[in-house]
C-alpha cells in the first residue's frame, strides 16, 4: 500500500537491483547517500544537484538543475517517508502553456522482488493538476526515453558504460 | 528562456497574477492591480515584466492601455528540458544500482574471492 496515490498520467522508470529494499533504502536516508546517486553532475544527460534532503515527512527537498547556461532551483518538502517502501517529494512548480503552472510529485518506490532483489521505480506523476494541460504535460515528460535521451545514456544503461565499451 | 519561466513562476504572486490572466485576461494592469489591493502597481508591473521576458505573457497596445494576456502555446521550449528531466531519473536508477550493488561486494566478501 502506497502513501500518496498515483494517478493515471505518471512517468514511470524502474530498474531491478540485486539487493533487497532494507538495503537499498538505506541510499535514502541521509541527504548525504541520496546526493551519491540522485545528483548526475557531469552526466550523460541533465546536470542535476541535489541539494537538501531531510529525511523525513514536511523535511526540505531542492534540487537545482542545470539547463544550458542557466541554473533551475526546486525547492519542495517531503510528502511521503515510508521505509523501505516510498519516498515521495514534491517537484516543481513546472510552468506550461495557457498560464498554467502546477507542483507535480516524484515518488521513490520499492518493490520486493524475489530472490532478495528490489524493483525501483522512479514515478512522476500529478500532472492531472494542470486540468485541461494534463495529457500534454505529462506526454513532454514521458518523451524523456524515446525522443531525447543521447546514445550516451543508452550505452550507460545497456552496458555499463557512457562510451558503449 | 526556458531558465526564465522556471523562475518566474517560482513565485507565488506571479503564479497567481498568470491564473488570473488565464481566467479572465487579456487586462490592462490598472485592472489587474485592482486585483491585488495590498500589492503595489509598481510591483504588479514588475512582475508582468518578468512573466513577459518569460514569454509566459504576451501584451498588447489598446488605445492608450497595455492589455496582458496569457501567451497560449509556451509548451514547445519547455518539451526538450522535460524530456531530459525524465532521462536524468533513469540515469539516477543506474547511479542507485551500482552503488548498492557495488558496496555489498565490498561489505560481504564472497568466500574464495
Amino acid at each position: 500500500m502506497r502513501i500518496v496515490e498515483i494517478g493515471a498520467l505518471a512517468v514511470r522508470r524502474s530498474i531491478e537491483i540485486e539487493a533487497p529494499p532494507e538495503r537499498v533504502w538505506r541510499e535514502f536516508e541521509s541527504e548525504e547517500r541520496l546526493r551519491l546517486w540522485y545528483s548526475t553532475e557531469g552526466g550523460a544527460v541533465m546536470p542535476c544537484y541535489a541539494l537538501t534532503y531531510e529525511p523525513r515527512v514536511g523535511g526540505e527537498f531542492s534540487t537545482q538543475v542545470r539547463h544550458g547556461a542557466s541554473d533551475i532551483k526546486f525547492t519542495g518538502t517531503v510528502v511521503a517517508y515510508d521505509p523501505p517502501r516510498e519516498l515521495t517529494v514534491e517537484m516543481g512548480p513546472i510552468p506550461a502553456a495557457g498560464g498554467r503552472s502546477e507542483v507535480t510529485l516524484i515518488s521513490f518506490l520499492l518493490h520486493p522482488l524475489d530472490r532478495g532483489r528490489t524493483k525501483m521505480e522512479i514515478v512522476h506523476h500529478g500532472f492531472e493538476a494542470f486540468g485541461d494541460e494534463a495529457e500534454r504535460v505529462y506526454q513532454m515528460f514521458e518523451g524523456g526515453w524515446d525522443m531525447a535521451v543521447p546514445t550516451a545514456l543508452k550505452n550507460l544503461v545497456e552496458t555499463g558504460s557512457a562510451t558503449g565499451k | 528562456v526556458t531558465a526564465d519561466a522556471f523562475a518566474a513562476v517560482a513565485d507565488p504572486t506571479r503564479r497567481s497574477i498568470l491564473e488570473t490572466l488565464r481566467d479572465g485576461g487579456p487586462l490592462p494592469v490598472t485592472e489587474l492591480a485592482g486585483r491585488y489591493p495590498r500589492i503595489t502597481r509598481a510591483a504588479i508591473s514588475k512582475h508582468l515584466r518578468v512573466l513577459r521576458r518569460a514569454r509566459l505573457v504576451r501584451m498588447r497596445r489598446r488605445g492608450r492601455e497595455n492589455l496582458y494576456r496569457v501567451e497560449p502555446e509556451r509548451l514547445a521550449d519547455i518539451q526538450a528540458w522535460a524530456a531530459a528531466f525524465t532521462a536524468h531519473h533513469q540515469q539516477a536508477l543506474v547511479n542507485l544500482k551500482r552503488q548498492v550493488e557495488g558496496s555489498r561486494a565490498k561489505d560481504v566478501p564472497r568466500p574464495g574471492s
